[in-house]
């Protein structure tokens, strides 16, 4: 495992072996620092846009309850993972997986120069370059975020992607749940 | 992989995103200029839709309906808007209340002395005081089919005073005034009240008929030729020069673009659109004239707006 900078190549290039390394050294210092960058950057852009686009008033407060939120997803979401994939037989520590999710979200970085192309398009190419170099992104980044869990607790792919899909599953079925509970309890009312 | 290498692609990705945060700050502001020259002359689409009554209509959780307090405040965010160069009001409305229908003809008045042009679409039917609101504004497309006209006003009244009787029901008031119970439905309206009633629908008439002649540029007498209260299609009011276009609501915009001087197609700013969430969470009934009378029944409504509605459409138009 090099310095800083290293670490971020492998993890954009070569990621399995550098969420395996992650997860093995735990460097949280190094992983915040990453996090940061993959916050800081789009939302320095989308500052830009707020404070073109009228919302200057509010612009400043946005980001920032946009990186707390981030900050705090990051915490809660590498918790809530872990205590999944223990569920599931993993043995790695929360802490390693705390970090190798952490450099996980630097694709983000690369939403800046997506913007930037599409904002040099006519607008219908635009929509398209945006919607489809966004997917490309999110898919990257949930992708990394499976090899961290990976990495972290030594399973295979269909485990990991397993432990990412069980929270939203179960999510989805609360919110199902609530639904029907809801819709059951306010119909009469409606009709 | 040596560790040169991947430190200079990790400085050239570093370098290429600060270069694009860099262009973000410079072409964001650009885009909004462009999209202004683009977006900054929007044609206003405001409705007015079934009968017209004032204040609040029915309040929802997002929202009311029905009242032209709705209908006043869109017409001030249209006139407040700058990139709002004109406005187009779709009227679909067989007309209501005397006064809301004056009440919003002047503030449409209002918006016009700012230099914005109002076009009149009519739907199904813009008559009586919806045909007042079309009125005031600077051009009328109608479709051929179209009912409008019912120029006029009346305020009804009706004696319940045998059917009472029969059922055994006796009502009596104590008044401070020989006329404070005018219009009651208990008793029968004495030639004295029927004078007095007669002469406010007659001023409510001239009020109307002036409203017309002088936004139409007719002769007030000759107003009052047309203004007997018959409803006519949208083709003959055409030719009575009480309807300028025969058109669609489309054409309407264009003609509301053509005045503003919009070139190309222009802009539209839709009010009172209705979202998914207000159809869950806003008002749900519709305010319904059989509502509005089946109101003034029950006595609700402290005294009986004079209306400028005909008195019955047919049932298909």
């Amino acid at each position: 495992m090099g310095p800083f900078l290293e670490i971020l190549y492998d993890v954009l290039f070569s990621p399995a072996a550098a969420m395996r390394q992650i997860a093995a050294r735990q460097p949280v210092g190094q992983a915040f620092g990453a996090f940061l960058l993959s916050v800081l950057i789009p939302a320095g852009a989308a500052y830009f846009v707020l404070q073109t686009f009228g919302a200057g008033k509010f612009s400043g407060a946005a980001i920032f309850v946009a990186i707390a939120a981030r900050l705090a997803a990051w915490f809660v979401g590498a918790a809530i993972l872990q205590l999944v994939a223990e569920f599931y037989g993993g043995r790695g520590t929360a802490l390693g997986l705390f970090a190798a999710i952490g450099f996980a979200h630097l694709p983000a970085i690369f939403v800046v120069p997506l913007a930037v192309a599409a904002l040099l398009l006519p607008a219908g190419a635009a929509a398209i370059v945006l919607a489809a170099g966004g997917l490309v992104l999110l898919l990257w980044i949930l992708s990394l975020v499976v090899v961290a869990i990976q990495g972290a607790h030594g399973f295979g792919a269909a485990k990991a992607v397993l432990v990412l899909l069980t929270p939203l599953l179960a999510a989805a079925a609360v919110a199902v749940a609530v639904a029907v509970f809801v819709g059951t309890a306010f119909w009469p009312l409606l009709g | 992989m040596g560790a040169l290498f991947k430190r200079s692609v990790v400085i050239l990705i570093a370098v290429v995103v600060f270069v694009s945060l860099a262009a973000a700050a410079f072409l964001v502001p650009g885009l909004k200029a462009r999209r202004s020259d683009g977006e900054g002359s929007k044609v206003a689409i405001i409705y007015v839709d079934g009968v017209i009554v004032g204040g609040r209509g029915q309040a929802g959780l997002l929202g009311e309906s029905g009242g032209t307090d709705a209908v006043i405040r869109q017409l001030h965010q249209a006139r407040d808007d700058k990139t709002v160069k004109a406005v187009v009001l779709r009227i679909n409305s067989p007309g209501g209340s005397a006064p809301a229908s004056q009440e919003v003809g002047t503030e449409i008045k209002k918006l016009r002395a700012t230099g914005k042009p109002v076009v009149v679409s009519m739907g199904d039917v813009a008559a009586s005081g919806g045909y007042w609101l079309a009125a005031v504004t600077d051009r009328i497309y109608a479709n051929p089919a179209t009912l409008t006209g019912s120029i006029g006003v009346y305020i009804p009244y009706t004696n319940w005073q045998e059917l009472y009787r029969k059922i055994g029901l006796q009502s009596e008031k104590i008044k401070s005034g020989p006329h404070k119970d005018i219009l009651s439905p208990e008793r029968p309206m004495t030639a004295e009240e029927r004078a007095i009633i007669q002469r406010m629908v007659d001023e409510l008439y001239g009020q109307f008929v002036a409203v017309v002649a002088e936004g139409r540029k007719m002769e007030p007498a000759k107003v009052r030729q047309l203004a007997d209260g018959r409803i006519y299609t949208g083709s003959q009011a055409k030719e009575l020069g009480l309807v300028d276009e025969l058109g669609t609501m489309y054409d309407a915009i264009d003609g509301a673009a053509a005045l503003a001087g919009i070139a190309g197609k222009p802009a539209l700013k839709e009010y009172g659109k209705l979202s998914p969430w207000s159809l869950l969470f806003g008002p749900q009934d519709e305010f319904s004239l059989e509502r509005l009378f089946f109101r003034q029944m029950r006595q609700e409504l402290p005294l009986t707006a004079p209306l400028a509605l005909p008195e019955k459409l047919p049932e298909k138009w």
